[in-house]
């Protein structure tokens, strides 16, 4: 044995404490994993995976009956495999409430009755299911239209809202629900051309547990053709939407679910333009730095020169899609809205078809987020107003059904129409990459005013015109992502 | 005929039963003195010594004395027998004298006007050994010779000079000043008349001279054991009386004599304070005959007040010195505590307390002579570069005895050495001034000890109220907390400080005595105080983790007695006694270090069999392989006699199945675990970040690279140990170890031992391989190396200036001070989640980065911090927040009502945020945990809190509750609905430790909270009521009727009987290592001497 202050052990000790500690300065290297904790972010509306114990929704931005303005009705979308029962809790801005007991049948959708409440002109209700797998959204019909858009699935500390007019008789009003166990305290600012107003009688307001209320901003933001809107709590939590009236030359009626973020990327799965309408992208920056933005459209030909803009903060970038030349009139197209140098934007889109079109002949609607589309399970579910055998409004029926792939590789997708005996594929096939692809009548015909669940195998943004319209993006419903999916 | 010269009367005293007394009288005899008379004092009624004297010395007076009178009482007796003397020779009979000693001390007396002279003492059987040159003493009274024990007599001490005490056996003393004092004060049987008399000459304005020309041989016969005591007075009822009882009291005596009031009410508290640490550290030291001592002679003294009454008075009426005079010839200081210290220093706490080995050198495996206990600090001659300038305690003038300036290396001398230590001291100690002076947060682990009775409780309690209860043992950390809070009466604020801050200079301590048989005690002294300045320890502190600390303080000593347990070379070197020497001795301590320190840190458990596999594959590499059988034998049976002194508690963790591995510590996300250089550099905390501190780890490598023999092998050993603990660290902390995630703040400490032995290496390796090499690089090397050892310090001397070792000032007491007066006392639990490391309480992992705990809804103890290994029923919290976390419910409240959760409390770092300071130590919870709450419709958010985010459930069932509808029973578990939680009013009173309550209950159902529901019973009337199951772990009890109804713990006490079988093995293996059973023998110097 060689004796102990021999060079070779020495110099062996040595590279083994060198090897050991270069080995561990190079593991450094890779960061360690940051634990899943909790939720990804998700988005406004997120379908619970079918096992959940229990979820949640929140409706808000309907007139009761008495109301008139815009009374509406909710609709359930189950996409499991079980029954799923549930309460809704309605509650009125006088503090009136009812409750419902349902029951929605597996794989099938339900339109409950729900009683009027005692008094009130505003109406909020929260869908407590006793388990999860299904969709909550509620359709509106006023005198100057209907509209359709998904119910939120939580509750969040501010909501924002990139279009909106109260422009000669247009009406704008800004629906809160405080559906948790916390008093709110709420601030809302609005977002004009003109800069940034915060009128007094929108600071502060007071939202207790389980109180809705409804506010019209029309006299106090007064004539202004783009207003974008942001709600902040100052404690608490909350759900808000956003409700339009719009009476100039057309009619309409929107309902605008606020988004609980700021997000990079947006995405319109198809539009068009229409001789004699218009319609423009209202990008909403409520951040405190510059975005760049950019806007990039394609046809089914292939993509446009793309738009590009700085966005300042807290302001608003209106692209008025029909005034531009690039865009050809009557092509559909879909449009994709990157924001970078900052957390993101928010995208919506205003409507407005010639008065001579069908009614509705104006709306709005926001974007698909990226969150909705990128969702782990890449399965969406558009929910239909109301039952093939009794609709939610007279005459609806599915337009278009558009995807667009936001990846840089083809995907496939399947489109299934939820039915009580199962899932009945009504089409698939590839996505090109950035490609869009819509399913229009009569193929879409068959699934009639059941719901339709689309599957892809990546991001894809998924968006269904409802007619009858005048222009694409009246009436829209978004596909509703899933975050877990049940066996088939 | 007129004398020329004075005459002197030499009066001996003796009880005749020495053989001596025959060359007493012929030396006294063979005087060249002309005026010398001699008068023979006889104590002992059963011996006359006329004719002995009268063969020696016819011309002698002899007096016979009855009664057995002491030394002092029969010396006294020669006032009033001679007169016209100028001087008394006092002698005892078993001294010789030269033939011009009374010429002498004649001469210096008159020479030096010297009241009191005192000849040079030397053995009696060899004249070259000094005994006495004069002694001095303090301002106790403790009596310190001028000379080292055995040292020859080269003249070095041939000078007259002032000294405080006379020894006895031979003291001349002015005839007048003789009288004037009274003589010997009679109330001195033995022991301390000398130091009596000189102190009272001295107020009495004379010298006390020292005339070394005068030389007497002193046998010192009772002193040395040849003659026994037996002087009246000297018996005792319970136990013999001691020299050391009788020195003790009559020094004592002779301080309340001597001072005047004003310097007694000055120095007795002194005496006081010093006696009362004496008598702890006697104690510590099982030296009871000094315990008995020091104490005896304060209750001796106490009792005869009264008779010191006369001579205080009679010494004050010939008081010329005041005290301030009388001071400035003592010593300054303590004189028995310096030599305590010097002993402690050079010859280890053993020789320190006079404990010597029974054994025979024949004994000894190896020879080796057992330790020489000397008397006094001169002991450390071996080691002290300059004794020469010592002084009688041992300080140094700065010159040796010609006067020149003495240059000595750094750190060479014992004052050096001791001098670095106490700076190192201070240095922790003022980075700790706010700790040790104001209350501790509640951070971390931090939490307030249980008080000292409930420790006991918890500790043989069969019942725990972790999670939602649990009949798993408790850990022994709270036995050993309630005798230390007994110890100190209670006080558990003290007891917390104290185990706390006592691990800091505990590890020191340890890598001292664990670099003793390596390296010369320059080099320990440079690694213990490296060890101080290493980051980990003020990191666990600052974090407030007790795992770290106690970790910090055991290992140290565990790896010590790896080596010495494997006989690994240089610790093959027997150096302990009897039984505890031996290869099961040393298992059995190392045994005993390892389940005390894993009782507060479980992690100890893993870390010792990781360091003795690094020891192994160190030793390999530098082919000096141990016996790897003997290794792992040896650690195998000390580990597993840990688990077996910890056995209840170890059954409770194995019991806990996959959660087991979990009370080493819990996963940390990796995302927030340190980096490679956090690792390396261990800062893992709060406090003393800097990368500075990696010049202290490239310091210790020194001797890897220039040392050589056994300085390479051990470097290599401890260079293995450090990688593997930094390896293990580092996977751990991300992830790599799957669910065996040790706490880093332990996994590092042998890296720290490691590092800082390997300083104390690298000086070694400057002192035996760098020495005789001409100057190159490897001295250019060594210098770099040592300046990165002492830059590496630095910044632990920075982190002293916060005085809190980054110790937040308030911990989540702060924000949570309402938990203690929300609703009826114990009715409901708060569920804390953080990150494990910023938990101020003890739990369990929902996943990495995230920890969950249950508690009484009040600010957490210590009851909550060390919790079981498995969270029992309790992992359905568990389940449901990750069902929360995953979004699948929105009613996470109503899930935890069942088990009475109404606060949840999500705790964002180690310590609360404070508004405008920065966060410690980035641990914040997952950052989906949050919104997973913000989610839940039924959870509240509770404003106004910092540091913390806090939820309150509003229907949450109280822990006891009854409502007239019963629950569905569920044989299974499941969560409740919410019909289920609804309707529920709180009765009975907290059950808490105490499982046992009473109260008034209505008729109904009552539902109970609390785990297993089977060990629970609900009585009324002395009947006990059907229980049925709820959720699978709860119980509910229907039909009740209204009345009262008791609520208790029914089951037969299987575990506070097995951890009364524990104490039982823990006391007997005390008492076996320190050896209270085991026949013993003590040196003590002061009956050496």
């Amino acid at each position: 044995m060689r004796p102990a202050h021999g060079g070779q052990r020495r110099w062996l000790v040595l590279v083994v404490v060198v090897v050991v500690l270069t080995g561990l300065a190079l593991a450094a290297r890779s960061p360690g994993q940051s634990a899943p904790g909790g939720p990804p972010p998700a988005p406004g509306a997120l379908v619970s995976a079918p096992d959940a114990e229990s979820s949640a929704w929140y409706c808000t931005g309907q007139s009761t009956t008495a109301g008139q303005l815009a009374p509406g009705s909710i609709v359930l979308t189950n996409t499991g495999p079980h029954t799923v029962k549930g309460t809704i809790d309605a509650v009125t801005d006088t503090g009136a409430t009812v409750a419902t007991s349902v029951a929605v049948p597996a794989r099938r959708q339900l339109v409950p009755d729900i009683p009027t409440p005692k008094s009130g002109t505003w109406i909020s209700a929260a869908v407590t299911l006793s388990g999860g797998g299904v969709a909550v959204s509620q359709t509106l019909q006023g005198s100057s239209g209907w509209a359709e858009a998904p119910c939120q699935s939580s509750t969040s500390q501010q909501w924002y809202f990139p279009s909106g007019a109260t422009t000669g008789t247009n009406a704008l009003f800004i629906a809160l629900f405080n559906p948790t166990s916390t008093p709110d305290v709420v601030d809302l600012s609005f977002t004009t051309s003109k800069g940034v107003v915060r009128p007094i009688n929108f600071q502060g307001i007071v939202l207790q547990s389980g109180q809705t209320q409804v506010e019209s901003i029309g006299p106090f933001v007064q004539d202004q053709a783009s207003i974008a809107t942001t709600v902040s709590t100052r404690t608490g939590r909350l759900v808000a939407s956003e409700l339009q009236l719009l009476t100039g030359n057309g009619a309409g009626l929107a309902i605008v679910p606020g988004s609980p973020r700021v997000e990079a990327e947006w995405v319109i799965p198809r539009a068009a333009e229409v001789s004699g309408g218009s319609s423009s992208i209202d990008v909403f920056n409520p951040g405190p730095t510059a975005e760049e933005v950019t806007v990039r459209t394609a046809l089914g030909s292939g993509p446009l020169s793309p738009f590009a803009v700085r966005v300042p903060a807290d302001s608003t970038w209106v692209l008025s899609t029909s005034a531009e030349t690039r865009i050809p009139i009557g092509d559909p197209y879909s449009a994709v809205i990157d924001a970078t140098r900052g957390p993101g934007v928010v995208v919506g889109r205003v409507v407005a078809a010639p008065s001579s079109a069908p009614a509705p002949q104006e709306g709005l609607a926001n974007a698909v987020d990226i969150l909705s589309a990128a969702t782990p399970t890449h399965t969406w579910v558009v929910p239909s107003p109301g039952l093939a055998t009794a609709p939610v409004v007279p005459g609806a029926f599915p337009d278009h059904l558009a995807l667009t792939n936001l990846t840089d590789h083809r995907e496939t997708y399947v489109i299934d129409v939820v039915e009580a005996s199962g899932l009945k594929s009504i089409a698939a096939g590839d996505l090109a990459p950035s490609g869009s692809f819509s399913l229009d009548p009569p193929a879409l015909g068959g699934a009639g005013l059941d719901p339709v669940l689309v599957r892809t195998n990546g991001p894809t943004a998924v968006s269904e015109d409802v007619g009858p319209t005048g222009s694409v993006g009246v009436v829209t419903m978004p596909g509703v992502a899933l975050a877990g999916v049940s066996g088939r | 005929m007129d004398a020329q010269v004075p005459a002197v009367v030499a009066v001996v005293v003796t009880t005749g039963r020495g053989p001596w007394l025959e060359e007493t009288l012929a030396s006294l005899a063979a005087q060249n003195y002309e005026e010398l008379s001699v008068l023979v004092l006889a104590t002992d009624d059963e011996f006359d010594p006329s004719v002995r004297v009268g063969r020696i010395l016819p011309e002698a007076f002899v007096r016979l004395l009855h009664g057995r009178p002491g030394y002092a009482a029969a010396s006294n007796e020669a006032l009033g027998m001679v007169e016209g003397a100028a001087f008394f020779l006092l002698c005892h009979d078993d001294i010789a004298l030269d033939p011009d000693v009374v010429h002498n001390m004649v001469e210096e007396s008159f020479r030096s006007n010297a009241g009191v002279v005192s000849p040079k003492f030397v053995n009696w059987d060899d004249p070259s050994i000094l005994l006495h040159v004069g002694m001095n003493c303090d301002k106790t009274g403790a009596v310190v010779d001028r000379i080292q024990d055995g040292e020859v007599d080269h003249g070095q001490h041939d000078a007259v000079r002032d000294i405080f005490v006379a020894p006895g056996g031979c003291i001349l003393i002015r005839a007048d000043l003789w009288r004037e004092l009274e003589g010997f004060d009679a109330g001195i049987v033995a022991m301390g008349e000398d130091l009596d008399l000189s102190w009272r000459s001295q107020v009495a304005g004379s010298r006390v001279v020292v005339a070394p020309d005068a030389r007497v041989r002193h046998r010192e016969a009772v002193a040395s054991g040849l003659l026994p005591l037996e002087v009246a007075g000297a018996e005792e009822a319970s136990h013999p009386v001691t020299l050391q009882a009788l020195e003790r009291r009559h020094e004592l005596r002779t301080v309340l004599k001597c001072y005047t009031v004003f310097h007694l009410i000055r120095v007795l508290p002194q005496a006081a304070l010093l006696a009362f640490g004496e008598v702890v550290v006697a104690l510590c030291a099982r030296d009871r005959q000094r315990a008995r001592a020091v104490a005896g002679a304060w209750v001796w003294n106490a009792r005869r007040l009264s008779e010191l009454r006369r001579p205080r008075h009679q010494l004050a009426a010939h008081r010329l010195f005041p005290d301030a005079e009388v001071r400035r010839l003592q010593l300054r200081g303590s004189a028995r505590l310096s030599r305590y210290l010097a002993r402690l220093s050079h010859q280890g706490f053993e020789a320190a307390n006079a404990v010597v080995s029974h054994a025979t050198p024949a004994d000894q495996p190896n020879g080796a002579e057992p330790p020489v206990l000397t008397g006094s600090v001169g002991l450390s001659f071996s080691e002290d570069a300059d004794f020469d300038e010592l002084d009688d305690l041992g300080h140094r003038s700065g010159r040796d005895r010609f006067g020149r300036r003495v240059r000595t290396s750094f750190l060479s001398t014992g004052r050096q050495r001791a001098l670095a230590g106490v700076v190192a001291a201070v240095v922790v100690a003022f980075g700790a001034r706010e700790l040790l002076f104001g209350s501790l947060p509640i951070e971390g682990q931090l939490a307030p000890l249980l008080g000292w009775s409930a420790s006991w409780h918890h500790f043989f309690s069969g019942w725990q109220a972790a999670g939602v209860g649990t009949t798993a043992p408790a850990t022994p950390a709270f036995g050993i907390v309630g005798i230390a809070g007994t110890v100190l009466l209670g006080s558990m604020g003290l007891v917390q400080k104290v185990l706390l801050l006592g691990c800091l200079p505990v590890g020191a301590w340890g890598v001292s005595r664990f670099m003793r048989p390596l390296v010369s005690p320059r080099a320990r002294v440079v690694g213990a105080i490296c060890y101080l300045g290493l980051p980990l320890p003020y990191d666990a502190l600052g974090s407030g983790r007790w795992d770290g600390l106690v970790a910090y303080a055991a290992l140290p000593f565990i790896v010590a007695r790896l080596a010495r347990a494997a006989a690994i070379p240089p610790f093959d070197q027997v150096t302990g006694h009897g039984w505890r020497a031996g290869r099961f001795g040393q298992g059995a301590a190392l045994g005993a270090i390892i389940a005390v320190a894993g009782s507060f840190a479980p992690a100890v458990f893993p870390m010792t069999l990781v360091c003795a596999i690094a020891l192994a594959l160190g030793s390999l590499m530098t082919g000096q392989p141990v016996s790897a059988a003997r290794l792992a034998g040896e650690t195998a049976k000390a580990v597993g006699l840990a688990v077996l002194l910890c056995a209840p508690w170890a059954v409770g963790v194995v019991l806990a199945g996959g959660h087991s591995v979990a009370i080493f510590g819990l996963p940390i996300s990796a995302a927030a675990a340190p980096g490679w250089g956090e690792v390396t550099r261990f800062a893992i905390g709060p406090t003393v970040r800097s990368p500075v501190a990696w010049a202290l780890v490239a310091g210790s490598a020194l001797p890897l690279l220039l040392g050589r023999g056994i300085r390479l092998v051990w470097a290599a050993r401890l260079w293995s140990m450090a990688c593997a603990s930094w390896v293990l660290a580092f996977a751990a902390t991300h992830g790599w170890t799957g669910s065996f995630t040790p706490s880093e703040s332990v996994v590092l400490v042998p890296a720290a031992v490691a590092v800082a032995a390997g300083v104390a290496l690298g000086v070694s390796t400057f002192e035996n391989d760098l020495a005789g090499l001409a100057f190159g690089w490897r001295q250019i090397v060594g210098g770099f190396a040592l300046a990165a050892v002492v830059l590496g310090l630095l910044p632990a001397v920075a982190g002293a200036a916060g005085g809190r070792w980054g110790l937040a000032a308030t911990g989540v007491e702060q924000p949570l001070s309402f938990l203690g007066r929300s609703g009826p006392a114990g009715a409901h639990r708060t569920l804390w989640l953080g990150d494990p490391r910023a938990l101020p309480v003890g739990g369990w992992s929902v996943q990495p980065g995230l920890a969950f705990a249950l508690t009484a809804q009040e600010l957490p103890d210590s009851a909550d911090v060390w919790t079981p290994a498995g969270p029992g029923p309790a992992e359905l919290v568990s389940q449901a927040l990750r069902l929360a976390m995953d979004g699948g419910t929105v009613h996470l409240g109503q899930l935890l009502a069942a088990q009475g959760v109404q606060y949840v409390v999500v705790v964002d770092g180690i310590a609360p945020f404070e508004t405008g300071l920065a966060r410690s130590v980035a641990a914040p919870p997952p950052a989906g945990i949050q919104q997973a709450l913000l989610n839940q419709d039924d959870l509240q958010i509770v404003p106004g809190t910092f540091g913390v985010q806090v939820f309150r459930d509003p229907r949450a069932v109280p822990l006891t509750a009854e409502r007239h509808r019963p629950l569905t029973a569920t044989a299974t578990t499941s969560w409740p609905s919410p019909q289920d939680i609804v309707g529920w009013d709180p009765v009975l009173s907290r059950v808490a430790d105490h499982p046992a309550a009473t109260g008034v209950v209505g008729s109904g159902t009552v539902y109970s909270a609390y785990a297993p529901a089977g060990a629970f019973s609900l009585t009324q009337d002395g009947r006990p009521l059907t229980r049925r199951p709820a959720y699978g772990w709860a119980g509910q009890y229907p039909g009740t009727s209204a009345g009262v109804a008791t609520f208790s713990l029914a089951r037969f006490p299987f575990i506070p009987l097995a951890v009364l079988v524990e104490v039982l093995g823990w006391a007997v293996l005390a008492a076996a290592l320190l050896g209270w059973w085991l026949p013993r023998r003590r040196a003590r110097p002061e009956e050496e001497s």
